[in-house]
């Protein structure tokens, strides 16, 4: 079925948006192409759940191989689950969200054969199997390059979550039609201003680093660090010991201002230093510079909202290039972490975007990838690339495959440099952009003191 | 800080707050001997679920019991019946937070089932008894008393308005970068 169209500046009248969406049939339409001004939006922008993406998420056999590449559970075939939900879900938000009246009893040989009603759950309902759930629907569809759909999740013995279907042109009841015709009607408010200034987007940070002893132990952050605060440790525990984490985490304050938010990064390393006050002490950071421990390099955005087609930006333009650098002990992070398209929603109304490890590797990195997170954030309505919608170009990123990904970088940073914002930070991003094309890598055995020229003893 | 200089009392009072939270999610199988002549288990259904919750230590314990109704079919299948056994457990749930800030001696526990005993299985073992799976799952709270420090307004409430707090930047103050100018440094950082 080919794309339905529709303008870009739409008129905002849901009555009329409805009668497009939903086919007579009571179907959802399969995909979406949107037309008209602001005329530089690129192709990415002006799709909703790409034609291709639908017909390969019909396809069992695809479906099963790109959730699992994503590490996400799925079922590959008929299985017995205590509870089901069905998720109405467009981009980043479930606006819908069923679970089947659970029997009240154990019966034998109640495989399904009794037809499970459904009851919505109220939008004001949480407990953390409800999160989980939302959270998996959302990451199944985006896995599938989609951006709208009904997702099903089971819940099987063991409080263990499992995709058992996507259906991206779902049969909808009246509930359901309400509900993806105020997330369509909502997206398309926004579409019109999702291009900002540079200076709208402001950007905050928590990377982790470790401490490793000569003896190759691990030192815990909680013995030198605050919980909160510059400098603090990700979490501590009290009492058993058994979550005590190492993990230290710098978290300068956010800034419209990539510069100034290197500048807060480093006091934030000197900070760590004047607490520490040896020299024994290697510093690593990376991605998993120590087997159990993986590191992340979280960067939060404010000013600008958040979409599918952010997260596939930065995937593309910031992930993948990382992948070129990365040493390669760090491929073992994935898929549990740094999968593609790694969100949290924030309480400020922003979000952090958490896919990336830490890049507190070295300046160079640290100083590209948030001039590039803020170029991308505020002009990725204009950028062209979809290499993600293919199956291989995501295996190429989970497997950590530099050659594979090597000419597609190499475009990705050609069109970043022609970016209309790329002159401002031109400074930041010509190096980190010669060094991830350079076939250097990075060493996460080695301490990050040496290259942010941070010596213990300052005095 | 000076209590008269800068005008600023402190004083610390004395709330409950949580002090400590955790929760557990675990499986269990219950071993029931049946009648003779069990032909095959129909259905099981878990009732009557009491609990209470204590604290031992670092840990609360969840003690409490349920039925296990249990519908089999006996005699080649002829003929069917209820059995009933009441099952008690202990469920020793850690604290994954503690406030160590509480004042001992004051605290109370509570325990709620987030998940309530559910049968997700019941089988017949080759030696002949029935093993029934469980799943249960339970959140603990520790409430407690705790000291708060507040500064207090010499002037009573009204005084506030037209305050302004010169606390500044706690995190800034007592920075000691007096050797080098990040500002300049940042730039020089190649690698």
């Amino acid at each position: 079925m080919e794309p339905i169209q529709l303008p870009i500046k739409s008129s905002g009248d849901e009555q009329a948006l409805r009668s497009q969406l939903v086919t007579a049939k009571k179907m959802l339409v399969p995909s979406i192409r949107l037309q008209g001004s602001p005329d530089h939006y690129a192709k990415p922008l002006r799709t909703l759940n790409d034609a291709d993406a639908v017909e390969r998420a019909k396809e069992k056999g695809h479906r099963v191989a790109a959730l699992k590449l994503h590490g996400l559970p799925v079922a590959e075939g008929s299985i017995r689950c205590l509870r089901r939900y069905v998720a109405v879900v467009f981009q980043t938000q479930v606006w819908l969200l069923y679970r089947s009246r659970e029997p009240k009893a154990w019966l034998a040989g109640n495989r399904s054969s009794v037809k499970q009603g459904f009851r919505i759950i109220p939008s004001n309902e949480s407990n953390r199997e409800i999160v989980r759930v939302k959270r998996l629907c959302i990451r199944a569809l985006y896995a599938l390059g989609l951006d709208y759909g009904v997702v099903k999740v089971g819940v099987r013995s063991g409080n263990r979550t499992v995709v058992l279907d996507i259906y991206p042109t779902p049969k909808l009841n009246r509930e359901m039609e309400n509900a993806f015709c105020q997330a369509f009607t909502q997206y398309m408010g926004k579409l019109p201003r999702l291009m900002t200034d540079l200076n709208r987007v402001t950007l905050g940070a928590d990377p982790e680093f470790i401490m490793k002893k000569e003896n190759g132990e691990l030192v815990m952050a909680s013995n030198y660090f605050p919980r909160f605060g510059l400098v603090g440790c990700d979490a501590i525990w009290y009492g058993q010991n058994r979550s005590a984490r190492p993990l230290v985490e710098i978290r300068p304050k956010p800034t419209p201002e990539p510069r100034q938010l290197v500048i807060r990064l480093y006091k934030g390393l000197i900070r760590a230093s004047q607490r520490v006050k040896t020299n024994r002490f290697r510093w690593l950071a990376g991605a998993l510079p120590h087997p159990g421990y993986p590191l992340g390099g979280h960067i939060h955005f404010s000013g600008v909202p958040l979409n599918f087609k952010l997260l596939r930006a930065l995937d593309h333009y910031l992930a993948l290039p990382l992948v070129l650098i990365e040493d390669p002990q760090g491929v073992k992070r994935r898929p549990k972490y740094g999968y593609l398209g790694d969100f949290r929603t924030q309480f400020h109304g922003g979000f952090e975007y958490r896919t990336l490890p830490s890049w507190l590797i070295s300046p160079t990195v640290t100083k590209g990838v948030l001039a590039a997170a803020k170029l991308i954030a505020a002009h990725y309505p204009v950028l062209k690339s979809g290499y993600l919608q293919r199956h291989t170009v995501q295996k190429a990123y989970y497997e950590g495959d530099k050659e594979a990904l090597r000419s597609i970088v190499q475009d990705l940073l050609v069109e970043l440099k022609g970016l209309k914002g790329y002159q401002q930070y031109r400074n930041y991003l010509d190096p980190f952009f010669q060094m991830v094309l350079s076939g250097k890598k990075w060493n996460e055995s080695k301490d990050i003191r040496l290259v942010w020229k941070i010596t213990s003893n300052r005095s | 800080m000076s209590n008269t200089e800068g005008g600023m009392q402190s004083r610390q009072i004395i709330t409950k707050a949580v002090t400590g939270r955790g929760r557990k999610f675990s499986q269990a199988t219950h071993s029931i001997h049946p009648p003779d002549q069990i032909s095959s288990i129909l259905g099981a259904w878990i009732i009557n679920h009491k609990y209470e919750a204590n604290r031992v230590g670092d840990i609360i314990e969840v003690s409490g019991s349920y039925d296990i109704n249990m519908w089999f079919s006996f005699n080649q299948n002829t003929k069917t019946e209820v059995a009933n056994h009441t099952v008690r457990y202990v469920e020793q749930v850690p604290l994954s937070y503690f406030d160590s800030n509480v004042r001992e001696g004051t605290t109370e526990v509570s325990a709620v089932a987030t998940q309530p005993p559910n049968c997700i299985e019941a089988t017949i073992s080759p030696d002949g008894s029935c093993l029934v799976r469980v799943e249960r799952e339970f959140y603990v709270e520790m409430v407690g008393e705790t000291k708060v420090c507040v500064l207090v307004s010499p002037a009573g409430c009204e005084d506030w308005d037209d305050k302004v707090f010169d606390g500044g930047d706690m995190e800034e103050a007592g920075d000691d970068f007096e050797d080098l100018d990040p500002d300049l440094v940042i730039d020089d950082l190649n690698d």
